[in-house]
């Protein structure tokens, strides 16, 4: 009915001024100006001038590079460094990501549940999202401290461990709690998916598996998992994406210490960048990273088509 | 029995959840109750929860010591200027790609949500250098151009779905009662999405209090800092990190997000799951 009507106005204005229309996607034309120049300006041409600087020898400040071919790529490829990036980045990505969806997960399922004060249990536990990478840094860095540390104090007391441990300089302890920091700001994320999808299933399907004597467990696995699957993919792309890429929380917390134990990519990008002012290998390994992104993407795409054609 | 097995269960459920919520927040609060303790308190261990006098020495202390004033100006002046130029750019685009069929719209439709997914980290060298030949380097100027990388697709997502969502026969009534295109989209649409628009605004506002990377590369000098990188140096330049000023500097940042988020509560949905809408 309601389209009958839309086609019918349209028809209505057609008729009126056909000079107006022709106008009207002129406006239209006009109105893009600015949103191309900053996917030019802003979008592509950094992506290009990025992979022209990667094959180029050039210092930070230099006003043009040399083209030097892969040069740079050999150097980060030999880099005796570069083995322990990849393992630091892998181990990263994939533990945050997958804590996340789990915990995400869990928590949307018993928020969707009904009980008293519900909507303040939801925003408490959606703030982590809003608050700055370097506060939350901050006070965690505060709660992990070796000497006055709150985390120490009760995994003494409760006998956990015996004397205080220095978290931030022991390799895969520094690794754990960056993780445990990135977990705690991006789990939100997934919850709020998550919770958003389980909340457009339809009751009735619920009804009627009840009607045939389904258990809960059933209902779990028949009804709501199926729902919520699509859903996870593409926060699990998402995730994955966003979470290899990440640089504040590393930086703020480790700066990639001790001893390179939690030098992921991104970071190496920085420090090559700006602590080592080469503006050639930098980009390389941000080329690296752009085309293991694309790479991950592709995948999960694929991924998603499948299991929606499986799901019909 | 039935009845009384899933009361339990879901007893323990609620239980369960408490707990989650109290462990999340934990860290906040504790950010609060450390940045109000006497100097001693803070370093006290065992750890004190509550302060015995409580005080806001740390707070005076923080601005007469460091440049946290100058910093809060200029995240503010940087994080304003990029939501009203993020909002203008993205209110017409949006008007423009759903309102008028043009050749391309969809495909430009889409690649406007794609590029939301360009990692940070590999614009970061080639926005240095291009900043760096402007002559824009330790201007806020440049962070303002370069946060449109990342607001400009985030609020096109979330004023696309409010825009798209807003029935455009009530523009094409008042076309054919004889306004004018701009006079249809200024008079008409724009007063019903302002809801919208005030969410998209909060939204896009807190990605750029937030922000660290370009702020570290793009601004490092000192009058030109904002309050992430500000905050973040705080630690290098007093020695010894006082952790109660710290943790106040943190309160100070973290507080006007915090009230943002109260005020878009209900919108919350939208705005966090952005991204994962389907482009």
């Amino acid at each position: 009915m309601l389209n009958v009507d839309k086609v019918g106005m349209e028809k209505i204005i057609i008729k009126s001024n056909v000079n107006k229309i022709d106008n009207d996607r002129n406006i239209a034309k006009i109105l893009l100006i600015p949103s191309i120049l900053i996917i030019l300006f802003l979008d592509m041409y950094p992506i290009i001038f990025a992979l022209i600087v990667s094959f180029q020898k050039r210092s930070l400040f230099d006003i043009s590079g040399i083209f030097a071919g892969i040069r740079n790529y050999k150097i980060v490829f030999r880099d005796p460094i570069f083995p322990t990036l990849v393992k630091n980045s892998i181990i990263w990505t994939i533990s945050t990501t997958i804590l996340e969806i789990i915990l995400g997960t869990g928590v949307a399922l018993l928020l969707n549940r009904n009980f008293k004060f519900r909507n303040i249990a939801r925003g408490l536990l959606l703030v982590p999202y809003v608050v700055p990478v370097v506060c939350s840094t901050l006070v965690w860095k505060y709660m992990f401290n070796d000497i006055i540390g709150l985390i120490n104090y009760l995994l003494t007391s409760i006998h956990i461990i015996r004397n205080p441990i220095s978290f931030l300089s022991h390799p895969s302890l520094a690794m754990l709690v960056v993780i445990i920091i990135n977990v705690w700001t991006y789990t939100p994320f997934v919850v709020i998916n998550v919770l958003a999808s389980l909340q457009n299933i339809n009751v009735e399907l619920y009804e009627a598996a009840r009607i045939d004597g389904a258990s809960p467990w059933q209902e779990f696995r028949r009804i709501t998992i199926p729902s919520i699957i699509p859903i996870l993919v593409i926060v699990t792309l998402l995730r994955t994406v966003w979470n290899f890429q990440k640089f504040e929380i590393i930086w703020l917390t480790t700066q990639g210490g001790p001893l390179n134990a939690t030098t992921t990519l991104p970071v190496w990008v920085y420090v090559n960048a700006f602590l080592r002012y080469d503006a050639g290998i930098a980009s390389s390994v941000a080329v690296i990273i752009f085309i293991i992104l694309l790479l991950i993407a592709m995948l999960y795409i694929k991924v998603f088509e499948t299991t929606e054609r499986a799901l019909g | 029995m039935n009845t009384l097995k899933r009361k339990v269960i879901h007893f323990i459920l609620n239980i369960m959840t408490w707990v989650i919520v109290f462990i999340v927040i934990f860290p906040l609060v504790w950010m609060f109750l450390s940045s109000i303790k006497q100097p001693g308190e803070v370093y006290a261990y065992p750890p004190i929860l509550f302060s015995r006098r409580p005080t806001l020495l740390n707070y005076i202390e923080l601005f007469k010591v460091t440049n946290f004033e100058k910093y809060f100006i200029n995240s503010i002046i940087v994080t304003l200027s990029t939501v009203v130029i993020t909002m203008i750019t993205v209110i017409i685009t949006t008007y423009s790609l759903t309102r008028f069929r043009i050749w391309g719209g969809n495909v430009l439709s889409r690649l406007y949500v794609i590029i939301y997914l360009i990692p940070h980290i590999v614009m970061i060298i080639p926005i240095f250098l291009m900043m760096k030949t402007f002559h824009l380097l330790n201007n806020l100027f440049s962070l303002i151009i370069t946060y449109l990388i990342f607001t400009f697709p985030y609020s096109y997502l979330l004023m696309r779905a409010y825009i798209g969502s807003i029935d455009p026969s009530i523009e094409e009534a008042a076309l054919i009662d004889g306004a004018s295109r701009i006079g249809a989209f200024v008079k008409v649409l724009l007063p019903v999405a302002v809801p919208g628009i005030v969410a998209t605004s909060i939204f896009t506002a807190i990605l750029c209090w937030n922000e660290y990377l370009f702020a570290l590369v793009l601004v490092p000098q000192e009058n030109v800092k904002t309050l992430t990188v500000g905050v973040a140096g705080l630690t290098e330049k007093t020695g010894i990190p006082s952790w109660g000023m710290l943790m106040a500097a943190a309160v100070v940042v973290v507080l006007p997000m915090i009230i943002f988020f109260v005020i878009v509560q209900r919108k919350i949905v939208i705005g966090l799951s952005a991204g994962a809408v389907k482009g």
